[in-house]
């Protein structure tokens, strides 16, 4: 089954993103949601106002190598677990797979921050 | 006191046309049944049952009985995804196009890997397998369930594995985390308990959940039955913002509980009006919603958006109903930054008013209650506000602590009782406080730690927390109690508090203060946060940090715990309506799973009528 998921695309507007449909392939779509469960919380703003604590993953991530990817998700960074425990190598290659499809600039700001 | 006043909200966004999509639930007639065996034939009670019509946002789950029987109440017209799905089965799915009465029978097949099954499980089984047999171990259990589940329930980082250096990595950053799920911390210090235990812990949950053979005993608690099987849950979708979409909503539990990134974190209190249209208030920064209105009948949603200074909406929390069914709620930032207003919405026409407490008060803060007199009671910073609607007036009562050797005593749970005093909860420092309403005076007094977490400290763990200033209310000691929120009897003689990390409710009588902790069945894994009384005393509690919901009736000085359908609510909040002649509506919004759950009791009568229409 193909899904397709709506991934914001900065326009250097502030307060408005524009939205674009990607279709995914279902290996896609399995790295999306492990993605979510896994990677988000530190490659995505848990709030429109919060920092990132990881850089932003996009296409370009890693040169754009997905084996590059994957041999981070499985063996980890100074700042990142390794995942190798609770993924196996293809459910690792579908989020590096779906990291492909990230547009680059997917995760900036776009409120701006509090002046108080 | 001088009340400032501002009038009106933007409307701007109804989700117009998804009425459309939903049929009337009123013209609805046909019945969904079936019957869940295992594999082997057996009749399975207690299975979860679960059924979505295309197109729609509204789920609709019950629960087997004895007999393994299911029996949906009316459903509108459809064709409907309906799954069935018990902890250590496969989830089984089925689609049905109900224009009649239909049997729609499942076997479920048995998960033959404990890790596939892992993932499946609620926050509570999680916590009540992690070791804690030995002095050293129940002290690292104490952090799991107090520290860790001051923000998240267990179920979500334990369903990974991670050796000790990848869980000292994951600890890196939650030390950095503030209570809001917010990184960096805003004063860029690393919260100090978790930073005092990371090494220790690490090494625990490596244990637990890590390369090697697990440390974890998993002892699956029984599925529902009786009463708790017979409720109908009804569980609508909160629509995701800025195009965004989720791959995992928490319905298909074999997908493990969700994460709350992606903007999907947010719905946070809600209360049903006397139309059956739902009220949420939205926790996180939002484009398009302050509180929103979601259609007990379709599901459809109307946002409201009050105007931040930075053009987002400004943010709220806590909302509540008063006798005569108009919502109020605070807002954190609207007009003027950093002094919370009082919102007002009436149902009848949907029209917003902001309230502003005087400057010479902190503004309020995140919950809030009516009594049964004219008033609205807030949360200030530093103790409570109360609102007389009529004369459009604040009176301002003082937390008796407020800063101390161990920071600040922060605020957070309010309820007024039935005689119109204001009680609230300093959760940091296990402190009650009381505003008596006719001498304007506030007491406090203290909860009694909890003993066994208190007796079981090493004499470093001693040494540090003598001085230890917790950065927020989710950085407990670990002997906390920690009572979050509460809600009053409004028709007997005591307030209760949701004491999350000692998983008690303190309840306590409003004349003489006299306390009694009722633990919960499974005090080391029932975390409870809001209290909500229904006329018949019973006192209604969310366990936030799994999916389900507790009753206790304190009569029989019975427990029942219900089951909610999703995986990840992490639930703050629990509200109820009851209006004469309708069955009562327990109100659960998911803060994780970005939906709002209504669980309505059905007697035993209802079900075997039911049963006889469905002709079984």
């Amino acid at each position: 089954m193909k899904g397709w998921i709506a991934v914001l695309l900065v326009a250097g507007m502030p307060q408005f993103a524009l939205a674009a449909e990607v279709e995914l392939n279902d290996q896609q779509r399995l790295g999306w949601r492990l993605f979510e469960t896994s990677c988000g919380v530190c490659h995505t703003r848990p709030t429109l106002i919060a920092g990132l604590y990881g850089p932003e993953l996009n296409k370009d991530t890693a040169g754009g190598r997905e084996e590059t990817i994957s041999d981070i998700v499985t063996n980890g960074t100074p700042r990142m677990p390794s995942f190798k425990y609770t993924y196996n190598s293809n459910q690792i290659a579908a989020i590096a797979a779906y990291v492909k499809t990230l547009p680059v600039g997917n995760q900036a700001l776009t409120v701006p921050p509090a002046t108080r | 006191m001088k009340t400032a006043r501002f009038a009106g909200a933007s409307v701007i966004a109804i989700a117009a046309g998804l009425g459309s999509l939903i049929p009337s639930a009123a013209s609805a007639d046909a019945l969904l049944a079936g019957t869940i065996t295992s594999a082997s034939g057996e009749k399975m009670g207690g299975v979860t049952v679960s059924a979505k019509a295309e197109g729609a946002t509204i789920t609709t789950s019950v629960y087997t009985d004895d007999a393994g029987g299911y029996y949906f109440p009316p459903l509108p017209d459809g064709k409907y995804r309906v799954w069935a799905q018990a902890l250590t089965y496969h989830t089984a799915k089925s689609n049905v196009d109900l224009t009649k009465t239909t049997q729609q029978d499942f076997r479920l097949q048995p998960m033959t890997s404990q890790e596939d099954w892992v993932r499946q499980l609620p926050g509570d089984e999680f916590l009540a397998a992690l070791p804690g047999d030995t002095p050293e171990d129940y002290r690292m259990k104490t952090q799991v369930r107090k520290n860790c589940t001051g923000c998240h329930s267990a179920s979500y980082p334990l369903q990974h594995r991670f050796d000790e250096d990848g869980w000292y990595k994951v600890l890196d950053l939650m030390k950095m985390v503030n209570v809001l799920g917010v990184y960096p911390r805003p004063d860029g210090k690393p919260t100090g308990n978790i930073e005092f235990h990371q090494r220790e812990l690490a090494k625990y949950l490596a244990r637990a959940r890590g390369p090697g053979e697990s440390s974890m005993t998993f002892k699956l608690r029984p599925r529902p039955s009786g009463e708790a099987a017979r409720a109908v849950v009804r569980e609508y979708d909160f629509p995701m913002e800025g195009g965004h979409h989720r791959a995992n909503d928490g319905s298909d539990w074999s997908l493990g509980t969700p994460s709350e990134m992606h903007h999907v974190s947010g719905v946070h209190d809600a209360q049903m009006d006397f139309n059956g249209d739902i009220w949420i208030t939205y926790g996180h920064t939002s484009i398009d919603t302050t509180i929103a209105k979601i259609s007990g009948k379709t599901g459809a949603v109307k946002h409201f958006k009050l105007d931040d200074q930075r053009g987002v909406a400004t943010g709220t929390h806590g909302i509540t109903r008063d006798e005569n069914g108009v919502m109020w709620f605070n807002t954190r930032s609207h007009v003027s930054r950093a002094h919370g207003g009082l919102g007002r919405v009436d149902p009848k026409d949907d029209k917003v008013q902001v309230y502003l407490p005087p400057r010479s008060t902190t503004g309020t803060a995140g919950t809030i209650d009516a009594d049964l007199n004219g008033n609205i009671w807030v949360t200030s910073p530093d103790g409570a506000l109360r609102f007389d609607i009529k004369e459009e007036k604040f009176t301002e009562y003082k937390s008796v602590t407020y800063k101390g050797n161990h920071g600040t005593a922060t605020v957070y749970g309010l309820a007024a009782d039935r005689l119109g005093n204001g009680w609230w909860l300093l959760m940091t420092e296990d402190l009650i406080d009381f505003g008596d309403a006719k001498t304007g005076k506030t007491s406090e007094f203290r909860l009694p730690p909890e003993k066994a977490a208190m007796d079981n400290m090493s004499a470093d763990q001693r040494k540090f927390y003598e001085t230890f200033q917790p950065p927020d209310f989710n950085a407990p000691y670990p002997w906390a109690q920690a009572p979050r929120r509460m809600g009053a009897d409004k028709h007997g003689d005591f307030v209760y508090t949701g004491n999350s990390f000692g998983g008690t409710l303190a309840k306590i009588n409003i004349h003489t203060k006299e306390t009694t902790l009722v633990p919960l069945p499974n005090p080391e894994s029932d975390q409870p946060y809001q209290v909500a009384v229904d006329s018949s005393h019973n006192a209604w509690t969310n366990l936030w940090s799994t999916d389900k919901v507790g009753k206790y009736d304190p009569a029989a000085n019975k427990w029942t715990l219900f089951d909610l359908p999703t995986r990840g609510t992490e639930s703050r909040y629990i509200s109820i309506l009851e209006r004469p002649g309708q069955p009562m509506q327990v109100v659960v919004p998911y803060s994780r799973g970005r939906k709002v759950g209504v669980l309505t009791p059905r007697t035993a009568a209802e079900i075997a009528a039911l049963k006889t229409q469905a002709g079984r």
